[in-house]
């Protein structure tokens, strides 16, 4: 992948539902101001989407921490960070799973995540802080 | 809190006067007993709100809704609410059937019951912070991004217009008399309360530009009219209008101006 | 508040127990338990037959596609069905990716999702 300075998107918002529509279409309107197409813009919604109810729904239960998202963009690419507190041991074993590509029965929104991205990548340290890492190639680069 | 397998009375910290009551299982006639047992034991009275997180819950028979009726009741004697949280798609449509939906407010998870209330009831502050690339094409995004969030906080159509224009002219101009090398992006933060929004709008700037904008506060300040020509001042004229409060700040790497507006309708 | 969904029920002409549903908006976590409620109201009425008209229906995201999985399913139970046409390319591009295009009926039109009820 060519080394370049991408265009940085980072946004912080609270935890909450009502503020996942309102980031991703906010990343998506850059997008498109930065040409890339209509159906690689969707399709990056559609991830951002995915990994914000995630975060928001399996992260911390009871402490009312922010979800932050970076989004660099380059030429031929887009890489999506999304960083939250995480939730239950239950719910991180969950999330493990869905990255490491073993089904998890309910299905859900990493698994499609997984198939639209080229890659993608979870780390949890020690403070309980989840980030996962996604890379979605333009369909039209080579 | 271990009080019986399908009920648990917490507390959650952030939140003292808050309960939060994790059910599972069957909730039924032979529940009822226990959901009285376990919530007059565990909920006292410092406690003005409840929470019910229904996540593992897999049905809930009428005489243990009626319960959960009972509680919700003591509740609202106190001033709060018993909310409804993280039930499953088909728990979500019996609910509907038995015409419980109109009764409970309901949300998708803990996390939004929570915030729903921290905003609702304690009108806590919310805060978001955006960074983004110094282009001016970009600001119509981050504008829209702003009018959105204001709307959904409740303030009107016509406050929210006010807010975008505002955020559109701050943000414009952090843009044009901003980073010589258009490398540094710009960051806007925002403080949300229910009475008010406060923006910052930072960005890395030269000393002409400093100079320059310290010149143009400083004419705010004694209203001196923007001339005809000038090639600033008119956005941060248009924003002083607007907005309650207007301050701008001289950092080592750049500008921050700050912007408080009131709700007004 | 939830992202912007809005729906437009219309009757059926000759079909008592369907209805047209016009989708307008997105369809996302945000607004499900909206969805949901007006279409349980119609179960509740008779009205067993859904044709939704996704034709301004701009997006859909896994918590939505959950939702309509759900709705037809409950709606079998009831004897009943939930079509689904004019899907725009992006939502049925996610609705293939999710394997779901086998689990839903998507016409092309309305016209022919209305012509398929018994």
């Amino acid at each position: 992948m060519k080394s370049e300075k991408p265009h940085l998107l980072e946004v912080s918002f609270p935890g909450e539902l009502e503020y996942i529509p309102l980031v991703r279409k906010m990343i998506s309107e850059v997008l498109r101001v930065l040409q890339f197409s209509e159906k690689f813009t969707f399709r990056s919604e559609f991830i951002i989407d995915e990994l914000c109810n995630n975060a928001v729904i399996y992260g911390s239960g009871t402490d009312r921490s922010t979800v932050e998202i970076q989004c660099n963009a380059f030429s031929d690419r887009i890489e999506i960070t999304i960083k939250d507190r995480g939730g239950s041991n239950e719910n991180i074993k969950r999330l493990r799973q869905a990255i490491a590509e073993e089904p998890i029965g309910k299905g859900g929104g990493l698994e499609l995540v997984r198939m639209l991205a080229e890659k993608v990548e979870c780390t949890i340290d020690e403070r309980n802080v989840t980030q996962i890492h996604v890379v979605r190639k333009r369909e039209d680069v080579p | 809190m271990n009080d019986t397998p399908n009920i648990k009375v917490e507390d959650i910290p952030s939140m003292p006067e808050v309960c939060l009551i994790r059910l599972s299982g069957e909730l039924d006639i032979n529940s009822v007993a226990a959901m009285d047992r376990c919530f007059t034991l565990h909920a006292d009275n410092s406690k003005k709100h409840a929470i019910a997180d229904l996540g593992n819950v897999t049905l809930i028979a009428s005489a243990a809704l009626g319960k959960l009726l009972g509680i919700k009741r003591r509740f609202v004697e106190k001033g709060g609410d018993l909310v409804l949280a993280a039930m499953s798609m088909e728990l979500k449509m019996k609910f509907m059937i038995m015409g419980a939906n109109k009764i409970f407010k309901v949300y998708n998870d803990l996390r939004s019951a929570m915030n729903a209330y921290a905003w609702d009831v304690k009108h806590e502050t919310e805060r978001v912070r955006i960074s983004f690339p110094p282009e001016l094409a970009i600001v119509p995004a981050v504008r829209n991004f702003v009018s959105r969030v204001m709307v959904n906080k409740g303030y009107s159509d016509r406050d929210s217009f006010r807010i975008e224009t505002i955020v559109d002219e701050i943000c414009n101009n952090a843009v044009q008399y901003g980073s010589p090398d258009k490398k540094d992006n710009i960051t806007l933060r925002l403080k949300v309360d229910w009475g008010k929004i406060e923006l910052d709008a930072e960005n890395v700037s030269d000393a002409d530009k400093k100079a320059n904008l310290r010149k143009h506060m400083d004419n705010l300040k004694n209203n001196i009219h923007v001339q005809g020509d000038a090639t600033r001042g008119r956005g941060l004229a248009l924003v002083k209008m607007l907005a309650s409060e207007l301050t701008a700040k001289i950092t080592d790497t750049g500008t921050m101006v700050h912007v408080t507006k009131l709700k007004e309708e | 508040m939830e992202s912007q969904i809005e729906l437009k029920c219309e009757a059926v002409k000759g079909k008592n127990e369907a209805q047209v549903i016009r989708f307008v908006g997105d369809l996302d976590a945000t607004n499900v338990q909206t969805v949901l409620e007006r279409i349980c109201n119609l179960f509740t009425e008779g009205k067993i037959h859904i044709v939704a008209d996704f034709a301004k229906l701009r997006y859909v995201n896994s918590t939505g596609l959950g939702i309509l999985l759900h709705l037809s399913k409950s709606a079998k139970e009831k004897a009943g069905s939930f079509k689904i046409a004019n899907v725009n390319e992006n939502v049925f591009e996610i609705v293939e990716i999710i394997g779901a295009t086998s689990l839903l009926e998507i016409f092309d039109t309305v016209e022919e999702a209305i012509a398929s009820l018994k």
